[in-house]
């Protein structure tokens, strides 16, 4: 497989595909640096196209997914998730330098895949590193410690898979990806572990989506802001 | 399922040019939403979109006796899209001041996929993503948004996105990935803007 046969089928919709393919253009990627810096540079615009034109709408379109999607057998999950795991074994110098970044998309791309039901498991065990609660206690541990006194142990065994339902994951996993770029390091995975978190806090000083959405802003239209307090109000009904 | 949707254009454009007219309803089954999207794109409104979505299937039916099956009917279809985009825009530039509608204004179209998709969160999440996606088009050279717009509303193969902009294959491919660097770019710099935004604030409210 060239180089042009893998623009073309990054740009051709959501990969991996599910087709044979995917193992070639993995293999590409691993081998040249130049397409792999082309496939990240290129994710974020990749994604707001597919979250913005969803595949119902093309799939009627003859020519083009009838010839990636008619014989689609596992879920659509994106390229961070299923081809970096295996291509950072062989880091490049140029992947270290935006190890930062990946994280985050990565992670991202994680919740997506989430919200199609196929990582719920994997997602409960995992654990965040959202520093701005890091003091906080976990539920149900007794006490909630005040963020001006971070608290490095770890917390109880017992406390450390909050319980989520499908429902709140999907609400969790549905935040726009714009508020996740808005805060570096932020990713739906680190919301979800640290909901439970959220749950036992002084609510007080938590004002990560109100600081952007609030009647007073002007960089998030009135109908975003009327979103983020639906989302709210999901876990926070009082 | 109807035998209709199960063929390819070519032979339902032999079928219309042969008297079978209904034929042709498939092909706008087929094409209308992707085009609705494209026109609605690139002009701004829900309304005048399918006003000029309208105009070109009658302008590709009244046409298909004059149709060279040597090209591909979708391309063909796309490039007659366009220049009634063209043509539309240039008529309304010289009646009334053009601005995009805002978003409450829209109506309810069937080509939402957000419509398709369900709960009234679902709707707002992809109107935002949707709103977003327009902002960043606007940004880009006409020709880059528009070959990104084949590409990815009317899922052209870059040999079509070429014959439908008259242009190389290499032209093609280039203005399909300038637009999308170009995109990125933007879309990191909003973010490190309110990054850095975000950092004031914090640094604002600990002070």
């Amino acid at each position: 497989m060239n180089c042009d046969q893998v623009f073309d089928i990054l740009t051709r919709g959501p990969f991996p595909t599910g087709t044979s393919c995917d193992t070639a253009v993995e293999a590409h990627l691993s081998e040249c640096p130049e397409c792999h810096r082309l496939a990240e540079a290129l994710r974020p615009a990749l994604e707001l196209f597919q979250e913005a034109v969803g595949p119902e709408e093309s799939r009627d379109l003859p020519g083009y997914w009838c010839a990636v999607a008619t014989d689609r057998k596992t879920p659509l999950v994106s390229y961070a998730e299923n081809v970096e795991p295996r291509l950072s074994i062989a880091q490049t110098p140029e992947r270290d330098s935006s190890a930062g970044n990946w994280s985050a998309l990565a992670a991202w791309r994680l919740a997506a895949a989430l919200a199609l039901g196929v990582t719920l498991g994997t997602l409960l065990n995992s654990r965040g590193t959202f520093d701005r609660f890091s003091g906080m206690s976990p539920i149900g541990s007794g006490s909630a410690a005040s963020t001006s006194q971070p608290n490095d142990d770890p917390p109880p065994k017992d406390n450390q898979e909050p319980r989520f339902t499908v429902a709140e994951h999907q609400i969790l996993a549905a935040l726009p990806a714009a508020c996740f770029r808005h805060q570096a390091g932020v990713a739906p995975r680190n919301a979800m572990q640290n909901r439970g978190v959220l749950a036992s806090a002084d609510l007080g000083n938590l004002n990560c989506c109100s600081e952007c959405h609030n009647s007073n802003s002007d960089i998030v239209p009135s109908q975003a802001t009327a979103t983020v307090a639906q989302r709210c109000q999901f876990c926070h009904k009082d | 399922m109807d035998k209709r949707a199960t063929q390819s254009d070519a032979v339902l454009v032999e079928r219309v040019r042969a008297g079978e007219t209904d034929c042709f309803a498939e092909l706008v089954r087929r094409y209308q939403s992707a085009l609705v999207r494209v026109a609605r794109s690139r002009l701004g409104r829900a309304d005048w979109a399918e006003d000029v979505v309208q105009e070109t299937f009658l302008a590709a039916f009244k046409s298909c006796s004059s149709y060279d099956p040597r090209f591909q009917f979708r391309t063909w279809l796309w490039t007659i899209l366009f220049n009634q985009c063209h043509n539309h825009y240039q008529r309304r530039l010289r009646s009334v001041p053009i601005e995009r509608w805002p978003v409450e204004c829209e109506p309810a179209t069937e080509t939402d996929h957000e419509q398709a998709s369900g709960s009234p969160l679902k709707q707002l999440l992809a109107k935002e993503r949707t709103e977003q996606l327009e902002d960043m088009l606007l940004q880009l050279s006409a020709v880059q948004a528009d070959a990104l717009r084949l590409r990815f509303f009317g899922n052209l193969k870059f040999h079509e996105i070429a014959e439908t902009m008259q242009c190389s294959l290499n032209t093609a491919k280039n203005r399909v990935r300038w637009g999308l660097m170009r995109m990125a770019e933007l879309l990191r710099g909003a973010g490190a803007a309110d990054t850095g935004q975000r950092r004031d604030l914090d640094e604002e409210s600990e002070a």
